[in-house]
């Protein structure tokens, strides 16, 4: 699920050196924090957040594969 | 090869007048293809550009230059069309199959092909990926075991799919691409879902005389239930309200205009008499 995220984010981006993915676990649910350069944050969240809606849906899609609970939280 | 211009008008000829003038060449210089014929619609309702592709024939192309040429653009038909170019306004679109794909056409398919690929596998539903090309429409289907979860419920994930490729290949070719991904029948089977119920609801329009709404669909859905009440002339349909409230109306013209379906949501006072 790391690996989606960092290709989704990483084709979506004007610097994909910047972007990094972290992991932790969090209660009952794996939370990925996505960092990106600052100028392309708004790439990774859209127009009333539509990319970051789509992002976490297919990580929802891919957690609920593997019966888990994912979350998505996009940082600075 | 030489790449492809879009130009729209209000009908083809009008089309082809623009790109004459953008391009400063006559209409006989250029090869036409149409992508889509467009509509006047019913009282402004429904209006589509018409939408055409052009590409220069090969003595035309060292040609184009940025200076206007007066007299060449004035007119939208020069005195003598060129045999290959279509009737300005032919009844239906240009066959899909055409000669050959450009170059970057087949580079942008490759990219979705990969990319896509990739991105089903990475969220561990790996299926196949089957490209087509639709006059200049790329197609991707998606088949093999795992079709109904990247469908997802109501379609939501092979849309979030779709919108995410149209990003990331927009992202590696800033050229224009439209791009359709279907995975299993879903397409053909939504738009079949959508018109029986957009039938279904024109009938019950038509025998109570009350307007009838259909909420929650993307803009490619409520595409395909107007161009479907488009056919019948006994009622008519618009989309009202805005983002994710947007819905669509079907209604009886001349009675009363519109009036909202039920409840006191008044959406927009555009057609109040």
């Amino acid at each position: 699920m790391k690996e989606l995220i960092t290709f989704i984010a990483t084709s979506l981006v004007d610097r994909p050196e910047a972007v990094e993915v972290g992991e932790s676990v969090q209660d009952d649910a794996t939370v990925f924090e996505l960092r990106v350069a600052k100028e392309d944050i708004g790439k990774v969240i859209g127009k009333q957040g539509r990319t970051a809606r789509a992002i976490r849906a297919l990580l929802a899609a891919a957690a609920s594969r593997e019966n888990k609970k994912a979350r998505l939280e996009i940082l600075e | 090869m030489s790449t492809k211009m879009e130009y729209t008008g209000k009908d083809v000829s009008e089309a082809i007048k623009n790109a004459c003038s953008q391009l400063n060449v006559p209409q006989d210089q250029l090869n036409i293809e149409i992508a889509s014929t467009g509509s006047a619609g019913i009282f402004g309702l429904c209006r589509r550009k018409a939408k055409i592709l052009v590409s220069l024939k090969g003595e035309a192309r060292e040609e184009i230059s940025p200076a206007p040429r007066p007299g060449r653009k004035s007119k939208a038909a020069p005195p003598e069309p060129a045999p290959a170019r279509p009737t300005p306004v032919p009844k239906e679109p240009v066959p899909p199959r055409e000669e050959h794909p450009p170059q970057d056409v087949t580079a942008i398919m490759a990219d979705v092909e990969g990319d896509l690929s990739r991105l089903v596998a990475l969220m561990g539903l790996p299926a196949r990926v089957e490209m087509s090309q639709d006059g200049n429409k790329i197609l991707a289907q998606i088949t093999g075991e795992n079709v109904e979860a990247i469908i997802g419920p109501d379609g939501q994930t092979l849309d979030n799919i779709q919108y995410l490729l149209r990003k990331m290949i927009t992202k590696k070719h800033p050229e224009k691409v439209s791009l359709s991904i279907n995975a299993g029948n879903y397409r053909e089977d939504r738009t079949q879902e959508l018109e029986e119920m957009a039938r279904r609801l024109a009938a019950e329009v038509k025998e109570s005389g009350r307007t009838r709404s259909i909420p929650a669909l993307n803009p490619a859905e409520r595409r395909i239930v107007h161009m479907v009440l488009q056919e019948d002339t006994a009622i008519r349909s618009r989309s009202v309200g805005d983002g994710l409230f947007k819905k669509i109306l079907i209604y009886l013209p001349g009675k009363g205009k519109k009036r909202p379906p039920r409840g006191g949501r008044n959406s927009k006072p555009a057609a109040e008499e």
